[in-house]
Parts: structure tokens; C-alpha cells; sequence
């Protein structure tokens, strides 16, 4: 008893920093977590609530990500996670109100389109899976690109900046790499960000920009070359290129 | 907000929001390459708390370890928990903390300073320093066999005080006990120190009685013999017969003194009537039968 306990905490802890441990950790307890979900809902996931799974297994990961050793055993703690994310679920979702009762038709569907696309669907249908295998296809490349970096996506979204602020400086620092390709160039050449020159002409603190290297290498690789589908859904982020996306 | 799905995880995808973040949300069956509207993302677990108390902790175990280390290590060492007196005939006073550590070592007499001239008693403990200084006695000579050290322990703590006496005694016993005497308590030979002294106010002696105007009344003015209240500068005392305030009026003259004050005494007229009077009483006796012989003669 103690020592599967412990093998578990192990587990968590090292799934705290490796994704593939956390998803083998999940799927080594996807039972617990589906029976969790089902003492809330009362009925099988697969009966309207894969939205649920979902939302428990999610909780489930916040649960390793904050679970420490000093509050005592895990499971119980992430039984706990699990149940308080579903109550916010719902919470949220009757909020919603009318909306939701059109969505929830649509939940079933296995396709994950929505009904208000389904107006236009007979048209875009095909349109749709062609954009999205491109944008699968682009997405996989620029994955590999970052691996090459030692980065993965979820090192990014870790690395990402949570604070408006930061987020703005991050922001200055691609219009400036922007704004002189060659600097891109170089990032792509050498694998290594032109701190110096990035820091002095945005005007970003250098040690914002080493906190967030990771974001900032993910971010400047995707105005280098190609990636116009991700470019494009970034068209916020670049008012400045008009002339891309589709 | 639509977001691009980059990567998913069974628990999780990584998403693109159009202002360039990436996240991480519960996969609702997503797939790579699906633009998705509603999230549900993943909250970050909170790294504040922690934040909050860690400087605090800092401080918190610092000032914990400075009560540990006052209260632990240097009340009971160095703060003075009693005193120990010991008296031969040098009196000597130590100050000793908790744990037996001499603090302060003070002569309270001559001797006693002469005791401790020179002594360091410092991180010795109260049994050390206690021996060595009847050592030092009676290496002084101010002990000799037979002789009598009283030891006095005071302190607020009772039981510590009765410990430390029967301590101090035993200690000072095992090692001298063959040639002087231990005692506890103050030196017995200072009964006056203990004698309750009740200071008694003598009785004030009546201030120098009322002079009668007659006899011996100086002089002086007599304002300056007024007393109480009643110095109003006015007295009965004008009324004498001398000084300056002598009316020159004496009731002398009634008295029979005057008669014999003019030298002329009546002493043998009245002597004579006495004298005269004893010798007819003899002479009666005689002059009865003759007048009684005259009276029978008479009638005859």
C-alpha cells in the first residue's frame, strides 16, 4: 500500500515537468479518472459527456501539476481537482444558458462542428479538411522546427508570458526581429536568439526576454518563412502584413 | 478568440490564440489544425502562495532560532537567576545564573574584596568558584580549622534556592568538611544585623518650667522669655520688684521682717516675759503656801 503510493507521488512528480510521463500517468489512470467523472454525472461518458472526460482528465493534469508532496496522498487530492473542475463546468456552462442548448446537439456530433457552421458546411466542408490538413501539415513542420530547437510545444505554452505586460514586450521584441529580418535569418542560422541586438532595439529588458526564450524563439520562427496559415491565424498579432494569410 | 490547435496530449492541447500566446486547455477532442472558439484552459497552479509567507518564513525562522538561543542557551547561562553569599569572615556575594555559571563576584566587606583581588571567576561555575575561594581563605588565612563558612543562596526561585543551598553545602562538606564548619544561612555572629531595632522618642523635657516672677528672674527684657501663643509681648512679669520694671512698691513692709530689720530686736523683753514666766511658775509654788499663808494669815 505505502509503496504503490510512493511509486505514484514519483510518478507525479516526474510527470510535474515531462509531458510524455504525464500522459503516460494519465492513461495509467484514465479508469480512476473516468469513475470520478461518472460518480458526478451518473452516467457513462460516452452518453453526452465526453466534454466531462475531458474537463476530469484536464483537472487531472492540473492536479500533478499542483499536487505536492506535503498535502497528503494524491489520488484523493486530484478526486478533489477533478470534482471542483466539473462544478465550475457546469457552473459555467448554465450560464451560457440558451446558447448551450444549441450547442448540445451538436456535441454529439463526431465531426466538432457547430451548428451555426453548418449553414454554411455544405460548402465549406471539403474547403475545411483541405485547410485543415495544410494547417495540420504546417503546424507538424514548425513542431519539428522547434524540436530542433530542444522545444516543444509544451515548453512554449509552459513559457509562455501570463502577464499583459510581459506579453506586450514579447510582442515588441518579434515587430522589431520584424521589422529586420536579418535577425530572423541569424535565429534560424545559429539556433540562438540575437539577444543583444533584440534587447537594445526593441527596448526590452534582457532578462524578460531570457525568462521567456522559449516563447520568443516559437514566436519568431513563425514569421520566418512559410507558415502562412499560422501567420494568418495570428493576423492580430500582424496588422502590419496584410498580404498574408489566405 | 478562435484558437489553432498545435498539439495535442490525452489531457491536454496546446493552443494559438490570435495575439500569440500558446496554451494549454482540456482537449475536447480536438485534433491538429482545428481552429477551435471555446476553451477550457488549463489554470497554472498557483505559485503565489508561497511567495507570499517565503520571506516571512525567513524572518519568522530567524526569530526562532534567536528565542531558541535566548531562552535555550543564554537565559539559563548568562542572565542572574540568584546570588550566593558566603561569609568567613571575608564576605563575598556571587551572582550565578540558571545554570550554576558565577555571573559577578563582589566583596561586601574589606576582606571580602581582598578575597576576590585578582580572582577571575569568569565561566567557572558556582562549585569551582566556591571552593577555590575558601581555598583562597584559607590560603589568606582568614579560615582556619574549626572555623565557621556560612553560605547564603537568595533568589526568587525557592526550590532553585533550597537545590543550590543543599548543593553548596555538600560540595563544600566532601572537600573541607574535616576542618571547618558549612553552614547555611547569615553568619550568626551579627546578631545586631537581625536585632529589630525600636527607636523609642525620648520624652521631650518640658520646656524649662514657668519661672515664678520672684525668685531669680533675670533681668532682661522679658519678651524674649515669651513662650507658645501666648508671646504677645505682654506678661505678668513688669509686675516685679526688680530691674528697670520694679514698681519700687514691696509688700515686705507688712511683714514682720521689717520689725527686725531695724537691729532693734525684742528678743530679751520677750525672753524676759518667758523667762519670767518659768521662774514665777517656780516661784508660784513657794508663793502659793506663802500666799496661801498670807491668805490664811488674812483670814486669820
Amino acid at each position: 500500500m505505502v509503496r504503490t503510493e510512493h511509486s505514484i507521488v514519483g510518478q507525479v512528480y516526474e510527470a510535474k515537468t515531462d509531458p510524455e510521463a504525464a500522459d503516460r500517468l494519465i492513461g495509467q489512470y484514465m479508469g480512476f479518472i473516468r469513475s470520478e467523472t461518472v460518480k458526478f454525472t451518473h452516467a457513462a461518458p460516452e452518453d453526452g459527456h465526453e466534454d466531462e472526460l475531458s474537463i476530469a482528465m484536464l483537472a487531472f493534469y492540473e492536479a500533478i501539476l499542483s499536487y505536492e508532496k506535503g498535502r497528503g496522498a494524491f489520488l484523493p487530492y486530484a478526486a478533489r481537482a477533478i470534482r471542483n473542475r466539473l462544478i465550475d463546468h457546469y457552473r459555467a456552462e448554465k450560464r451560457h444558458g440558451n446558447v448551450i442548448s444549441l450547442h448540445t446537439p451538436l456535441g454529439t456530433e463526431e465531426d466538432g462542428g457547430e451548428l451555426l457552421d453548418t449553414i454554411p458546411d455544405t460548402v465549406d466542408h471539403a474547403d475545411a479538411y483541405e485547410t485543415r490538413t495544410a494547417s495540420q501539415r504546417e503546424i507538424q513542420e514548425f513542431g519539428a522546427q522547434l524540436a530542433a530547437f530542444g522545444i516543444s510545444f509544451s515548453d512554449v505554452a509552459d513559457n509562455c508570458p501570463r502577464q499583459e505586460r510581459t506579453l506586450a514586450a514579447c510582442r515588441r521584441v518579434l515587430d522589431h526581429a520584424r521589422a529586420h529580418p536579418e535577425l530572423l535569418d541569424r535565429l534560424v542560422e545559429t539556433g540562438r536568439l540575437p539577444m543583444n541586438e533584440l534587447a537594445a532595439g526593441s527596448g526590452t529588458d534582457k532578462k524578460t526576454m531570457e525568462r521567456h526564450r522559449k516563447y520568443l524563439v516559437a514566436i519568431l520562427l513563425a514569421f520566418t518563412n512559410g507558415y502562412e496559415i499560422i501567420r494568418g491565424h495570428l493576423r492580430q498579432l500582424a496588422p502590419a502584413k496584410g498580404g498574408s494569410g489566405k | 478568440m478562435s484558437y489553432l490547435v498545435m498539439e495535442t496530449h490525452p489531457a491536454y492541447a496546446v493552443l494559438l490564440d490570435e495575439e500569440g500566446r500558446f496554451l494549454k486547455a482540456a482537449n475536447l477532442r480536438y485534433q491538429v489544425g482545428d481552429t477551435v472558439q471555446d476553451i477550457v484552459e488549463l489554470q497554472p497552479p498557483k505559485a503565489k502562495s508561497p511567495a507570499l509567507w517565503k520571506p516571512l518564513s525567513g524572518v519568522a525562522g530567524l526569530a526562532a532560532c534567536l528565542c531558541l538561543v535566548f531562552f535555550g542557551y543564554y537565559q539559563p547561562n548568562y542572565t542572574a537567576y540568584g546570588t550566593l553569599r558566603i561569609q568567613i569572615n571575608p564576605d563575598v556575594e556571587m551572582t550565578v545564573s540558571r545554570t550554576d555559571r558565577v555571573l559577578g563576584l563582589d566583596g561586601l566587606n574589606e576582606d571580602g574584596e581582598a578575597l576576590i583581588a585578582g580572582y577571575a571567576y569568569q565561566g567557572k561555575d558556582r562549585e569551582t568558584a566556591a571552593g577555590e575561594l575558601v581555598e583562597r581563605a584559607i590560603d589568606m588565612g582568614y579560615l582556619s580549622d574549626g572555623e565557621t563558612v556560612s553560605i547564603t543562596v537568595t533568589s526568587a526561585d525557592a526550590d532553585w534556592q533550597a537545590r543550590e543551598e543543599q548543593e553548596a553545602r555538600e560540595d563544600l562538606e566532601e572537600r573541607y568538611g574535616q576542618t571547618i564548619v558549612i553552614q547555611i544561612g547569615p553568619l550568626e555572629e551579627e546578631p545586631p544585623a537581625t536585632e529589630i531595632v525600636i527607636p523609642v522618642t525620648p520624652p521631650t523635657p518640658e520646656p524649662t518650667p514657668e519661672p515664678s516672677p520672684e525668685p531669680t528672674a533675670p533681668p532682661a527684657i522679658p519678651d524674649n522669655t515669651d513662650y507658645g501663643t501666648s508671646g504677645d509681648g505682654v506678661t505678668d512679669y513688669q509686675d516685679t520688684d526688680y530691674g528697670p520694671y520694679a514698681d519700687g512698691v514691696t509688700d515686705y513692709t507688712d511683714t514682720g521682717g521689717e520689725t527686725y530689720s531695724d537691729g532693734v530686736t525684742d528678743y530679751e523683753a520677750r525672753d524676759d516675759d518667758d523667762w519670767d514666766d518659768s521662774r514665777d511658775d517656780g516661784d508660784d509654788d513657794d508663793d502659793d503656801d506663802s500666799e496661801d499663808d498670807d491668805d490664811g494669815g488674812d483670814d486669820d
